[in-house]
């Protein structure tokens, strides 16, 4: 089981959505001069395939329903980083009517990247940092999902119609 | 005499159906039944023994003799198929003289692969033909007409070749012929072989099966399919290895030509099918492709090639007929046989799915199917006889069997569920039973080729063509070696490995079918998701230079000119009076002219 | 017997462990084209590893589950009627070049069955430009190989390692135009680009595999790695000779780099201009190839 856990730690598919405007640091992250493929993350086309899903940055309301969709279709066990200000507390939007201030009460995040926007070099160290903790064991962000589904779906309800939107059944 | 007593029960039967069916549907039903199981029942008995009679009709005699193991291996096929297709045709709504149409065509069937002098073979030609035209009536006129137009042109080409025979020969019996001209053996074998292509769907003798396939009754058409196109088959054996047997081994210029008719055929059939949208005219397609196979492996006139196209015929007659009852199967719960309104039934119909994967894999030509072996050996046959440029068009047009066949079990079974369907049930036994039965011989004979090779040894040597080497499990050539069981074996043993490998992952959920990856969004059925429309579009774009050239154009413009001829020559009769005084002068003048000499002389 | 089993089972996982090695070792080679430096040679078995791990995947039925399993079976049934070089210790002299190539259908079959259970258009539209893909490199590939056939008078792919004893002998000196042509043909099956419709991730999402997640895509890893070995195996030992076991590994080896490096630096054609380049130069170039052939006889 130990080869196992090694090879989650040391592979790890990140679901290509750009949420936000943190994504623009992707590009940077994944190509020659900071080549994160090195960590074994790749970029894939579809959650069905991904195991991390990035919130890059800020979440209107309209983004929020999809990535809740996409999160949910995406299987087990899979993680979710919060890149930037913006899903710690709003970030530079924190007055506005239309961004969600905090991602915690929507989806379980497992690591925070601070940063408005974080540069490539912060992203990899929040890779290894999620290496970390996934060989160790302790990045159950989706076993708290599951076990809180409804605490997030009353939250998630104040802000979209959730019955459309998600994909699993919670009672 | 038991073909006779076969025939008898047929012809009677049918009379009965027609009677019977005035009183009460089921009766006719019972009836049609009981003859065809009989027949069936005592065909088969017959396997391997030698039979026949003589009727005496006043004018002539009618001479019906199994002079060949092939007659008896076409007229199984023929009375299976039958069987089958009367079953499933109970729950279809036909008229009442529909069942004497099939079986005095079963009887007319019969009568032709075992028919010892020409009025027979004619004869039974004729009635095959009618039977078959009144089976397509019932489903749509016009398609009936086209069919029985091209059908009855065949029949003039063969009655033509009768004649001169009859007028050279002074015999109706279809034995040797000595004592005519190469260039006399030549035209007759060409008017015979005319005739057979129209019922074998040779191109460019071609045109009718796609209306004919697709507006007949559906269990109709896997009867037209499996075992009416065996005629042509059967006449083609006929006229290269027994009648004409001396001129055709000899003829090699004729064998090439007949073989790439064949093969152009099987390749211009295979690419006109990845465009169609009824699934019926692609099945129409499919099966002029397949049997274009089996006249290119039958020209070539080597042990390995009779074989390969024999084996082949075989094959077309279970997998061809299994996918249009499959086809019906559908068309039976769903209404429609167009392939653009149908999708994701293999979570209603998982049995039918089955017989057409089965089929369709069969069609591709994958071992360990039946579909293979005959494959195998034809471009073996090609290859050792150095028809390269011939093994390359017909391996070509095996590639467009993927594309078809891919396209008609994806549009019919797989993709989404139109809501419209959600109610729609298995199909009933009478469907079920023709797809089972088939599955059979299909996995059979593709891991024992040998079952049916046996076989066809048998009727090449008395048509005095040499034997391959093969036993039940394997077929061996000069240029390498086939174990039928071999693969079928290590097939189930990689399956049962994957299985396990499979087994090791995790618990899966079942999502439904809108629970899709569709870039976060939330879908329903107004969203287009099934890809049915214009499949190969990226294709067709790249052919569409080739796709113009079609036969029928040519067809199209020989009618226009004759009726344009008529149009001109209609206009001699324009009604007024100075133009008829003027032609009567004309005439006379020329009258004059041509023979005043010899008045006055 | 058993020992035959436990050999027939060691092939395979060798064979899987070797196919998943190249996959890493492409990355790694694409990575230093691209001037950096790229995962680590065995990447790709932990990709492997972490898929099998992964729980509560999608299913969409029946079909959809078994579809890469079938996938999986015809790689590893063309596996065994394929000769590893001299190590023939499978089936292979039990089918010839013609059950191979019908083999070789059936699992890209088996994936576009369940890919089309998945019931997103973007899997059957990967599907369908894959099938065209095939008429293209399917016709080119089969007159190539033909050429050393037609030559030796053989169509059983072990007789045609065993002729090409040494290494002058190899087929791809004296048929070097239709070894050109099938190498640009293997281009095309082995799905690099420019012939890379099928997957094009950025086009349709990933073709076929859009829908599979966990033990699925793990088993068409598989698939694809056993697929490098198969496919490259069948040319090397068609036209460059076979060999020993090592040697063998090293030829599928360089062979599958230099698709690779080409992979890397090409972008990808139209599916219309894909087969419409096959059916030009490659084509006549192997018709060439066989004109030579039978003239020479």
């Amino acid at each position: 089981m130990g080869l196992f856990k090694f090879a989650q730690s040391r592979s790890l598919w990140m679901m290509h959505f750009c949420t936000g405007c943190g994504a623009v640091e992707m590009p940077p992250t994944m190509t020659s001069r900071f080549d994160m493929e090195r960590f074994g993350i790749a970029p894939m086309a579809t959650p069905r395939q991904a195991d991390i899903l990035l919130i890059t940055g800020y979440l209107t309301v309209k983004t929020l329903k999809r990535v809740i969709r996409s999160y949910e279709q995406m299987p087990d066990p899979k993680y979710v980083i919060g890149f930037g200000s913006c899903t710690l507390n709003g970030g530079m939007y924190w007055d506005s009517y239309n961004t969600i201030k905090r991602l915690d009460l929507y989806l379980p995040v497992d690591i925070y990247i601070n940063g408005c926007m974080p540069r490539p070099e912060a992203i990899i160290e929040a890779f290894v940092k999620l290496r970390e903790i996934i060989a160790k064991g302790e990045a159950n962000g989706w076993k708290k999902y599951k076990e809180n589904i409804k605490w997030y779906k009353e939250n998630q309800a104040k802000v979209f119609d959730v019955k459309k939107w998600s994909v699993i059944k919670w009672e | 005499m038991t073909l006779f007593y076969i025939l008898l029960i047929l012809f009677v039967g049918g009379i009965l159906t027609y009677l019977g069916a005035k009183i009460s549907k089921h009766l006719g039903h019972a009836i049609a039944f009981t003859s065809s199981a009989l027949s069936l029942y005592f065909h088969s008995i017959l396997y391997g023994k030698l039979y026949g009679f003589t009727i005496d009709i006043g004018l002539f005699k009618l001479h019906a003799v199994a002079f060949s193991p092939l007659s008896w291996l076409i007229g199984e096929i023929v009375v299976v198929i039958g069987f089958l297709s009367i079953l499933a045709s109970f729950k279809e709504k036909h008229s009442d003289f529909y069942y004497l149409s099939v079986q005095f065509l079963l009887a007319g069937m019969l009568l032709f692969v075992n028919a010892y002098d020409s009025i027979t073979l004619f004869l039974s030609f004729e009635l095959v033909t009618l039977f078959s035209f009144f089976g397509i009536w019932d489903g749509r006129k016009e398609s009936a007409v086209k069919y029985l137009i091209w059908n009855l042109l065949g029949a003039y080409f063969i009655v033509a070749a009768i004649a001169i025979l009859y007028r050279f020969t002074g015999s109706y019996f279809m034995n040797e012929v000595h004592y005519l001209s190469e260039a006399q053996k030549l035209v007759l074998f060409l008017l015979l072989f005319a005739g057979f292509a129209v019922k074998s769907a040779l191109m460019p003798f071609h045109v009718w099966v796609k209306d004919a396939y697709r507006d007949s009754p559906h269990s109709f058409t896997a009867l037209l399919s499996g075992a009416v196109s065996k005629i042509g088959i059967f006449g083609y054996f006929l006229i290269m290895f027994y009648t004409f047997a001396k001129f055709f081994i000899g003829a090699k210029y004729l064998q090439l030509t007949l073989a790439w008719l064949g093969g152009i055929t099987a390749l211009f059939a295979g690419i006109y099918a990845t465009t169609k949208d009824d699934s019926k005219e692609l099945l129409a397609y499919s099966s002029i492709s397949q049997l274009g196979y089996v006249v290119a492996g039958i020209a070539l006139a080597t042990p390995l090639s009779i074989s390969a196209g024999a084996f082949q015929f075989v094959g077309h007659a279970i997998f061809e007929t299994l996918l249009f009852f499959t086809i019906a199967s559908v068309a039976y719960r769903t209404g429609t046989t167009r392939m653009t309104e149908l999708g994701g039934l293999i979570k209603k119909m998982p049995v039918s799915f089955i017989g057409l994967l089965f089929g369709i894999i069969a069609l591709s030509g994958i071992p360990p199917t039946v579909g293979f072996p005959g494959k195998w050996m034809l471009y073996e046959s090609f290859i050792i006889e150095g028809r390269i440029l011939l093994a390359a068009v017909i391996f070509t047009a095996s590639i467009t069997a993927f594309l078809y066949s891919f396209r008609l079990v994806y549009s019919i079974f797989l993709g989404p569920l139109p809501s419209k369907y959600e109610d729609v049930k298995e199909a009933p036994f009478n469907f079920i039973f023709p797809i089972i039965v088939l599955l059979i011989p299909l996995l059979l004979f593709g891991v024992q080729p040998g079952i049916v090779l046996y076989y066809i040894d048998r009727f090449l040597s008395i048509f005095g063509i040499g034997k391959i080497e093969h036993s039940y499990s394997y077929i061996v050539t000069s240029l390498g070696k086939f174990n039928a069981l071999y693969v079928g074996i290590v097939f189930a043993a990689a399956f049962v490995f994957a299985f396990i490998v499979y087994l090791l992952g995790g618990r899966t959920r079942k999502v439904h079918q809108f629970d899709n990856f569709t870039a976060g969004e939330v879908v329903d059925e107004t969203y287009k998701l099934h890809y049915v429309d214009d499949f190969y579009l990226f294709l067709e774009r790249e052919l569409k230079g080739f796709l113009k050239l079609r036969i029928e154009s040519l067809y199209d413009w020989l009618s226009k000119f004759v009726d344009g001829l008529g149009d001109a020559a209609r206009r001699v009769y324009s009604g007024s009076h100075g133009d008829y005084i003027a032609y009567l002068g004309f005439t006379l003048l020329l009258l004059i002219l041509i023979y005043g000499g010899k008045l006055w002389f | 017997m058993v020992l035959k089993i436990i050999e027939y089972l060691g092939i395979v996982f060798g064979v899987i462990i070797l196919g998943l090695l190249y996959g890493g070792i492409a990355r790694k080679v694409i990575a230093r084209i691209h001037r950096r430096y790229g995962p680590p040679f065995y990447q790709n078995i932990l990709d492997v590893l972490k898929l099998f791990a992964k729980s509560n995947e999608a299913s969409h039925g029946v079909m959809f589950n078994l579809g890469p399993v079938i996938a999986f079976t015809g790689v590893l049934v063309s596996l065994f009627f394929i000769p590893l070089g001299s190590f023939r210790p499978l089936f292979s002299f039990e089918g010839d070049i013609f059950v191979v190539f019908y083999l070789l259908v059936v699992a890209p079959l088996g994936m576009a069955l369940g890919a089309g259970e998945g019931a997103n258009p973007n899997a059957t539209i990967g599907i369908a430009r894959g099938l065209t893909l095939m008429l293209g490199y399917e016709l080119v590939f089969f007159l190539s190989v033909l050429a050393p056939m037609i030559h030796y008078r053989t169509a059983s792919i072990a007789t045609l390692v065993t002729v090409q004893s040494a290494f002058p002998h190899w087929n791809v000196f004296p048929f070097f135009i239709s070894a050109f042509a099938g190498l640009i043909a293997l281009h095309g099956m082995m799905g690099e680009k420019p012939f890379d419709q099928v997957i094009a991730p950025h086009e349709i999402a990933s073709g076929p595999m859009v829908e599979y997640s966990g033990k699925f895509l793990g088993l068409l890893q598989l698939y694809h790695a056993v697929g490098i070995i198969v496919e490259t195996g069948l040319v090397v030992d068609i036209f460059f000779g076979g060999g020993n076991w090592l040697t063998f590994i090293l030829k599928t080896f360089f062979l599958f780099i230099a698709l690779v490096i080409i992979n890397a630096v090409m972008p990808r054609f139209r599916i219309g201009q894909a087969v419409k380049f096959y059916w030009k130069y490659p084509l006549v170039i192997s018709l060439i190839g066989l004109l030579i052939v039978t003239i020479w006889r």
